[in-house]
């Protein structure tokens, strides 16, 4: 009996103590009246983050237009200035993809499964689509490709990729598999991003078993853009608009 | 006998009650790390974000007073010589192309948003950063269609512009972490582009299948924002072509 009232009153004090603390816990962030959940302040980190890389982007592009200013300023003659106006312009026609590049890369081979016999039994999936091509670049990309091409056209903002039947239709192209697609960059991240284990292009080769194959080249060529692009629709904004 | 039962329950609960508790304190000090509680850290963090917001449009505004600048220098010099003048309408060209001029002009505003059903026990949260796909899809449709200028929640999409989900319930483009709703932007033939996105089978038809919401709507006034961030050439060289 006077064991059983012990041990009762051992209980009792303990959940005291425990009530306290968790009252403690929560009367805390009653303090600040109001509840905040964890996610929310997860997101707020997230964009914190994003401002931070923003901010550094921005100053990196301050400092490139104060260098041209200062080229500007030191140029007096015309023909410097044609110099200056002609330097830039090679600089964002290779950026826009209309100037020849060529440097390390690699260069990938994908085409239709080489086996006799579909695996699935659905010829869809010994098949090489659109979808697969738009997922390799944009893994590529995410690798830091420099510029692609594929089959020899290249890739600039506004090129779609799109199947066309037994073709696939790249800048308003027909282009026919295998494909080959080719990235300038570095050679060894553009290698990983199709090859490392579970992404798009090992994916591709080892459970669908397509005709994947990679090489890497120290002198890839990436041929210029030849699509004229006329504006019908857009127009630049101006400056202080 | 019955007493052991009652006292190893008693064990059972404490063992439990004190897992559960380290597992909240520890989930709760890893996101917020120094600070005591959520809402203060949400409180810092406001802080925090509302002077990153003011340092940034600080920076935008340098940044267009600078490239006012650059032009009047470029607009003195083509007034010189008819050269120059066709080298600077040249080079405002490829820089709309490869991204560096805010554009404006008529078109459509693509809004997708995850579903409202609850989430499936063993998927992620966000059903449209899962299946990103869609996104390269849209957007090779929309290029197809004509569009001139595509931006995705304000991120100008260039010929360099990666969509990826890194983990977590955010997609990166240029960088950038987005999350739902997505919203795609785009200028061109605003007939074109409203119709070949209500195709049957397309891929809107498909994120409705999977009953996202999926919104367009004509904007006679969309304004595409341009590429903040400089990009240098570290592997590739440019080498005279023939062809040129």
């Amino acid at each position: 009996m006077k064991d059983n009232k012990f041990t009762s009153i051992l209980i009792l004090l303990i959940c005291i103590v425990i009530g306290l603390g968790i009252n403690r816990e929560f009367s805390q962030i009653g303090e600040m009246s109001l509840y905040v959940p964890l996610s929310s302040v997860s997101s707020m980190e997230e964009t914190k983050e994003n401002y931070e890389s923003e901010i550094s982007n921005l100053k990196e592009m301050i400092d490139e237009r104060q260098q041209e200013i200062l080229k500007w300023e030191q140029t007096i003659e015309i023909e410097d200035k044609e110099a200056v106006l002609k330097e830039d312009l090679l600089k964002y026609k290779a950026q826009a993809g209309y100037e020849t590049l060529s440097g390390p890369g690699i260069r990938i081979r994908i085409g239709d499964k080489l086996l006799e016999k579909a695996i699935s039994g659905n010829i869809d999936n010994d098949l090489i689509h659109d979808m697969d091509v738009l997922n390799i670049i944009n893994d590529l990309k995410a690798a830091g490709a420099e510029a692609i091409s594929i089959n020899g056209e290249r890739l600039i903002y506004n090129t779609g990729i799109q199947c066309g039947g037994p073709v696939v239709l790249v800048n308003q192209k027909s282009i026919t598999a295998p494909f080959v697609i080719s990235a300038i960059g570095d050679a060894e991240q553009l290698y990983a991003s199709v090859n490392a284990l579970d992404t798009y292009g090992y994916v591709l080769k080892n459970v669908w078993k397509l005709d994947v194959e990679t090489i890497i080249s120290d002198n890839i060529y990436i041929p210029r853009a030849k699509k004229i692009i006329e504006f019908k629709y857009l127009k630049p904004i101006e400056e202080g608009e | 006998m019955n007493k052991m039962k009652s006292n190893l329950a008693m064990v059972m609960v404490c063992i439990i009650l004190g897992f559960v508790l380290t597992i909240h304190f520890k989930t709760i000090n890893e996101t917020l790390g120094d600070s005591k509680n959520p809402a203060m850290r949400s409180k810092e963090l406001a802080v925090e974000l509302e002077s990153f917001k003011q340092e940034k449009e600080l920076l935008e505004n340098e940044l267009e007073s600078l490239d006012i600048k650059v032009k009047q220098y470029e607009s003195e010099a083509s007034k010189e010589s008819v050269y120059v003048n066709e080298l600077s309408k040249e080079l405002l060209k490829y820089r709309v192309l490869s991204g560096y001029e805010a554009l404006k002009g008529p078109g459509v505003r693509i809004t997708i948003d995850d579903p409202d059903r609850d989430v499936y026990y063993g998927e992620n949260t966000s059903y449209i950063i899962n299946n990103y796909d869609y996104l390269l899809q849209l957007i090779s449709a929309l290029n197809i269609t004509g569009a001139e200028g595509i931006a995705i929640n304000g991120q100008r999409y260039t010929s360099y512009t990666e969509i990826i989900n890194i983990g977590g319930n955010h997609l990166n483009v240029n960088g950038i972490s987005i999350s739902t709703p997505i919203v795609i932007e785009t200028i061109g033939n605003q007939e074109n582009l409203y119709n070949s996105l209500q195709m049957k089978g397309g891929v809107l038809w498909n994120l409705k299948f999977a009953e996202c919401k999926v919104d367009v709507v004509r904007d006679d006034n969309i304004k595409i924002p341009k590429y903040n961030k400089i990009r240098e050439f570290e592997f590739a060289t440019p080498i005279n072509d023939v062809s040129n």
